[in-house]
């Protein structure tokens, strides 16, 4: 007897348990089901979760008391670009463009506050006869006629749905079985890293709470930019959580892949420099290490999020609002979630229950999604921007008078870089991660002495101090081809992997032919210390999946 | 379906638990009791049933009236009731004494259709209360059980048992006594029911903490067995002389031997079959 | 003492397939030890009666008599062929009472192997003759030793006559019991049973004895015979904790992957161990020969994120001891480290640390052993 549900979500991340929450309400039987053990486990951001004034669809729509109830870090109430030229830095206040549409912001972990917000869930869809569970690994959509009429999954017997909702993630494995989009190109992607670490005098050494001129408890992001990186199109972030801090490297895959430098290497090199130096301090404690693969809303959003009996919403759907220094995921998913829940709901009422992802779709291109994601101005400027002819202005510029002259206008510096309008705008050239910042960190940044020394954990150690439930004998992502020009990249793009690490996934390893002939040298994959993060999709010839339900890497901060 | 699990209380032996004398043996007046290890899965096993296939289960315990803690403990995973066996005329019982005890106590609640118990207790470690419990009710008993199917309409179950490099499956009829394995694992492959085993479980832990006063206890006139049948005087072994075995060090020195002199090549291998044939 | 009549030890002989199992023998020859022993001091002439049940079992019954049986006791029956509980419970105590033919009740001692199937035995067979078992034993002595009991010798120190004493580890291994079965004064405890630890008891085979064996007829009814066995496979999953003993292979089989694998296997094999190995064999993409291929397996990881093992003697060969790898064994009882460098991490949690080349070390140990183990008890 296949068993059926209303609705069955796919992904226990902010978007599927916005749109679990939203269905519940409304006494819809919704089904959610996570792949990890534990809710949270395998969710990673950076991050802050905002509210927008342009949409009601933000998480108090859900739950209004959540500012107090949920397990949140800090508002952010601090804004700032740290421009970084060798050992100058230069501190520039993007508060407008935090606040522009902002009606609050917090930073948060999701080891924490996922399964808060799944518990919730799980009461409320509870009383519609579904619930939230763990442990359970969806494999592929059901498709009958060209329709999506359930899921199957590696643990339980085919489940049926009116709806299906994939909000599995930046790797999901839905809407690639569906068809909705495959993996895509690296120049589609993101990848970040980061680090929690917990700081003696946080507050002091950030600048942030009554001490130093701010609210209690308050919070600060401060984003990194300039010459550190090598010339690999990103940059930096460092957010504060209560008694933690987040800080990572975010870098466009192709431009990693280019240079070569490994991403742990690249964060290592935001975490020694004197700026964060100082605030980490000699003693400081790295609590954990994670990457994940962020999706370039600009590129890779999907512009028809659905099809019949099934709807995709945030990373699932490329929903990352990807704009300069704006880097905003989890309450686009959440908007969405809630919109496609509504949607159902609509449809059911009307009793077409069939037209419940249309009307997703309809809402979707209504709302303020598209424009947040594929912003009109970037087509016009941004894009031509990133052309030969784009980039060889760009150069001119900054090699002429021109460039300083802008470098050394504060005023203009900081108009410029808070402008909501030229974030959006912005061209995803070196111009706006390096060059400009780097220029503007030379001519009127001032030297930071290095206070600290802020030794940093070799990627072995990172590694060492995950937990992973291993699926022992069933590698969940398998080499199709282990030569060196389809597989190599992996070796440096992965975020554990490293030419210099025994403990990583991918290596390069000389194999003696036992017939006697020369040693060649192939790729080898061990996915026991996988992160999950999709990078090696994209980056070598694998057949990728997500482990089993409850298998693999255990993120506790996330 | 009406389902009894059989749970003991046991030092815990746990390293980290487990408490020593100043001679390194085991200190038991120490050491805490904890429900035994093995008792965790026969009520996963009894729970699955109930998830499956609705119904009660009870909980019977042995012991001196301090063991109610221990009822409380193994409810807390799960159970719907449960009672404890406590009397003078029923202590020092060895198995077989046991086995008397406790199959008077499962025809007293009466209607059971399945017993489940764990492999053994980490303290005797016989192994021998379940079958010879199954044996004083006239009940089948299947050890070693790794998974468990019923077929309520036919009144009949399916285990899998997993028994030196083989795995069995037999069947037989209720109402029978189900040993479980260390290996036994539920499965639920419904959504429906892993749900039901979620509100179950956390229903179990909300409901455990309460139930410490409302556990009957059963004396010796409560169970109507033969006086000569249980407790010390039911007992056909005694312990004569207990030997304490200090624990090992955790810290070793390892003797160096050079593989190159064949005496210490033979010296090694003189140690590795003494400590093969060791206990 | 005993108000009926109770005289033999009887034993029953596990089957592997054909044969005997190991410690079927041992426990006949230990059987003949004690009762040689029992008979000398006792002046008596009690026998060792050994019982095989199965079916087409000729060839293992004959086995028994190699051990020192008196009689054997064969029964044979098609429901027999697999060890089914009930059916051999009732089959096995029909045989050993007087109703059977005997002269006397029930047999005076009974000896069970500690494995699954015959500690199982030893339960039932125990209800079912009301009396008392002393499980996975690995010492036996008959005495007669000065007992004060509230009941059985009504409070008084009394000496009882022949009683079987048997030694067991008790309480998860912290203390060693020495349990008795004695009769009540109202009540018969017999016969005094305990199932016996494999490897605990030499074998010590004999010739030229006189005995026999018996084939009586056996009678099951169908409810004896209510629980079937409907399949039976071999299994698929790799479980290295139910072995007693563990060899593990670790990257210093580097120079000749091959080689170091056979040497593992064939160690393993004469152990009667697990092979296991270290993350590093797994993941430093060895190319072995076909032969060996099926043991460079995942499945076999000891380790952090592999199996944990607690065997008796674990032997690690050209194993570092990385921290990953020591949380995967070292609860072992006895670690034997061989390894090149006098200067590893697993020299300190090794009780014996043999340096050398495991090419070279390995077979000289293994010849080792093999002469250990000839030598006599």
């Amino acid at each position: 007897m296949t068993e059926k549900y209303e609705a069955v979500v796919v992904g226990a991340g902010p978007a599927g348990l916005a749109a679990a929450a939203e269905l519940a309400k409304n006494g819809v039987q919704t089904l959610v089901l996570e792949r990890a053990k534990k809710v949270g486990a395998k969710n990673v951001t950076g991050g802050i979760l905002y509210g927008q004034t342009n949409t009601q669809h933000n998480l108090d729509h859900l739950y209004p008391d959540f500012h107090k109830e949920a397990p949140i870090e800090r508002p952010i109430r601090k804004y700032d670009m740290i421009a970084l030229s060798g050992d100058k830095a230069k501190r520039i206040d993007l508060t407008r463009l935090h606040e522009h549409e902002t009606k609050w912001s917090y930073s948060l972990l999701r080891g924490k506050f996922d399964p808060w917000f799944a518990e919730k869930v799980h009461k409320d869809a509870r009383k519609a006869g579904g619930g939230v569970l763990t442990d359970v690994h969806v494999t592929d959509p059901i498709i009958e006629n060209g329709r999506v009429v359930g899921v199957k999954t590696n643990e339980l017997d085919d489940i049926r749905a009116d709806l299906v909702i994939a909000a599995d993630g930046a790797t999901s494995e839905l809407v690639r079985k569906s068809g909705l989009r495959g993996w895509g190109r690296p120049d589609q992607w993101f990848q970040g890293v980061k680090v929690v670490v917990k700081v003696k005098d946080m507050e002091r050494r950030v600048g942030v709470g009554p001490g130093n001129g701010g609210l209690d408890n308050d919070g600060a992001a401060l984003l990194y930019a300039g010459d550190i990186f090598g010339g690999v199109r990103g940059g930096g972030f460092l957010y504060t959580n209560k008694e933690t801090l987040s800080i990572g490297t975010v870098f466009h895959l192709d431009s990693l892949a280019e240079h070569q430098i490994e991403p742990h290497q690249l964060l290592d090199r935001l975490l020694r420099h004197p700026t964060v130096a100082n605030i980490l301090g000699d003693d400081y404690e790295e609590l954990e290490y994670s990457a994940k693969l962020i999706p370039d809303g600009k590129k890779q959003s999907l512009k028809t999020p659905y099809m019949d009996g099934l709807v995709a919403i945030g990373d699932a759907a490329g929903q990352l609002q990807a704009q300069g220094p704006v880097i905003k995921g989890m309450n686009l998913g959440i908007s969405a979630g809630i919109m496609a829940a509504q949607a159902f709901v609509e449809a059911k009422a009307a009793g077409d229950i069939n037209s419940a992802a249309k009307r997703y779709g309809a809402a979707f291109n209504a709302s303020y999604l598209p424009a947040a994601l594929r912003p009109t101005r970037y087509s016009l400027i941004g894009r031509p921007g990133e052309s030969f002819i784009g980039r060889a202005f760009a150069r001119a510029f900054i090699a002429s008078s021109f460039g300083p002259m802008l470098a050394r206008n504060e005023k203009r510096i900081q108009s410029l870089f808070s402008s909501p309008f030229w974030a959006g705008a912005m061209p995803d050239t070196d111009l706006g991660y390096s060059t400009l910042p780097a220029m503007v960190a030379e001519h009127s940044g001032d030297h930071v002495d290095r206070l600290a020394k802020a030794t940093t954990k070799s990627l072995d150690d990172r590694i060492a101090a995950l937990k992973y439930d291993t699926d022992i004998g069933r590698p969940h992502i398998v080499l199709t081809d282990h030569s060196v020009a389809a597989s190599g990249a992996a070796t440096h793009t992965c975020p554990v992997s490293s030419r210099d690490s025994s403990r990583g996934c991918y290596s390069i390893v000389e194999q003696k032919s036992p017939s006697g002939g020369p040693a060649i040298k192939v790729v080898a994959l061990d996915t026991q210390p996988c992160v999950e993060c999709g990078t090696c999709a994209l980056m070598a010839a694998t057949k990728w999946e997500h482990p089993s339900g409850g298998k693999g890497v255990i993120y506790e901060f996330g | 379906m009406k389902f009894v699990v059989l749970v003991k209380g046991v030092p815990d032996f746990r390293h980290g638990h487990v408490k020593f004398k100043e001679d390194n043996t085991l200190d038991r007046g120490q050491t805490p009791t904890v429900l035994n290890p093995n008792d965790h899965l026969a009520l996963q096993a009894a729970l699955e049933s109930k998830v499956k296939h609705g119904g009660d289960v009870h909980l019977i315990s042995m012991g001196p009236p301090n063991y109610k803690r221990i009822i409380t403990e193994a409810m807390s995973i799960y159970g719907d009731a449960g009672v404890l066996c406590s009397d003078i005329k029923l202590g020092g019982a060895d198995t077989l004494a046991t086995a008397y005890t406790l199959a008077a106590a499962i025809n007293k609640i009466g209607g059971i259709d399945i017993v489940f118990a764990g492999f053994k207790s980490a303290d005797g470690e016989t192994g021998q209360t379940g079958p010879q419990v199954a044996w004083k009710l006239g009940w089948p008993v299947v050890t070693h059980v790794t998974r468990l199917t019923i077929d309520e309409a036919n009144r009949t179950f399916t285990a899998e048992r997993f028994v030196y490099d083989e795995v069995e499956e037999v069947t037989g009829p209720l109402p029978a006594v189900i040993i479980t394995d260390p290996g036994f694992r539920p499965v639920y492959t419904k959504a429906s029911h892993r749900l039901k085993h979620r509100d179950l479980s956390e229903d179990a832990k909300a409901r455990a903490e309460t139930s410490l006063d409302a556990i009957p206890v059963w004396g010796f006139n409560d169970l109507g067995c033969a006086e000569d049948t249980v407790g010390l005087r039911g007992s056909p072994t005694i312990v004569r002389v207990v030997e304490p075995i200090p624990k090992a060090p955790s810290e070793r020195t390892a003797l160096l031997l050079d593989g190159t002199k064949d005496n210490d090549i033979y010296e090694a291998a003189r140690v590795i079959v003494q400590k093969m044939g060791a206990s | 003492m005993s108000k009926g009549t109770y005289r033999d030890m009887w034993v029953y002989a596990e089957r592997k397939g054909e044969d005997l199992s190991p410690v079927a023998k041992e426990m006949v020859s230990e059987a003949r030890r004690l009762m040689d022993k029992y008979n000398l001091d006792y002046k008596a002439n009690e026998r060792v009666i050994v019982a095989v049940l199965g079916h087409k079992i000729d060839k293992a019954a004959k086995q028994a008599l190699e051990y020192g049986a008196d009689i054997v006791i064969q029964l044979d029956d098609p429901e027999l062929e697999y060890f089914r509980l009930e059916a051999y419970t009732h089959a096995l105590y029909g045989a050993s009472i007087r109703a059977a033919g005997w002269d006397y009740d029930k047999p005076r001692y009974f000896l069970f192997p500690a494995t699954h199937n015959g500690r199982d035995l030893s339960a039932t067979y125990c209800a079912e003759a009301e009396t008392g078992c002393a499980s996975d034993c690995n010492k036996l002595y008959i005495e007669d030793p000065p007992i004060k009991h509230r009941f059985k010798t009504g409070g008084n120190e009394l000496v009882l006559e022949r009683i079987l004493h048997m030694k067991r580890p008790d309480f998860s291994g912290f203390e060693w019991s020495t349990i008795l079965c004695i009769d009540n004064p109202d009540k018969d405890f017999h016969p005094q049973t305990c199932s016996v630890i494999p490897g605990s008891f030499k074998v010590t085979p004999i010739t030229g004895r006189k005995s026999e064996i018996k084939k009586p007829a056996v009678r099951l009814t169908s409810k004896q015979l209510r629980v079937k066995t409907t399949s039976r496979k071999p299994v698929q999953k790799l479980d290295l904790t139910r072995y007693d003993n563990i060899v593990a292979l670790g990257r210093g089989i580097n120079d000749d992957p091959t080689k170091g694998f056979q040497l593992g296997v064939e160690l393993a094999r004469q152990l009667d161990a697990g092979l296991g190995l270290s993350r590093g064999v797994i993941t430093a993409s060895y190319d072995v020969d076909a032969s060996v291929k099926q043991y460079l397996d995942e499945v076999r990881q000891i380790g952090e994120t592999g199996q944990t093992v607690k065997p008796k003697v674990y032997v690690a060969l050209g194993i570092s001891g990385a921290i990953q790898h020591k949380k995967g064994m070292d609860q072992s009882s006895f670690i034997v480290t061989v390894n090149k460098d006098p200067e590893t991490p697993i020299r300190e949690f090794s009780d014996v640390y043999i340096v050398g080349d495991i090419f070279e070390v390995v077979p000289k140990l293994a010849a080792a052993i093999e002469a250990t183990r000839g030598k006599k008890p």
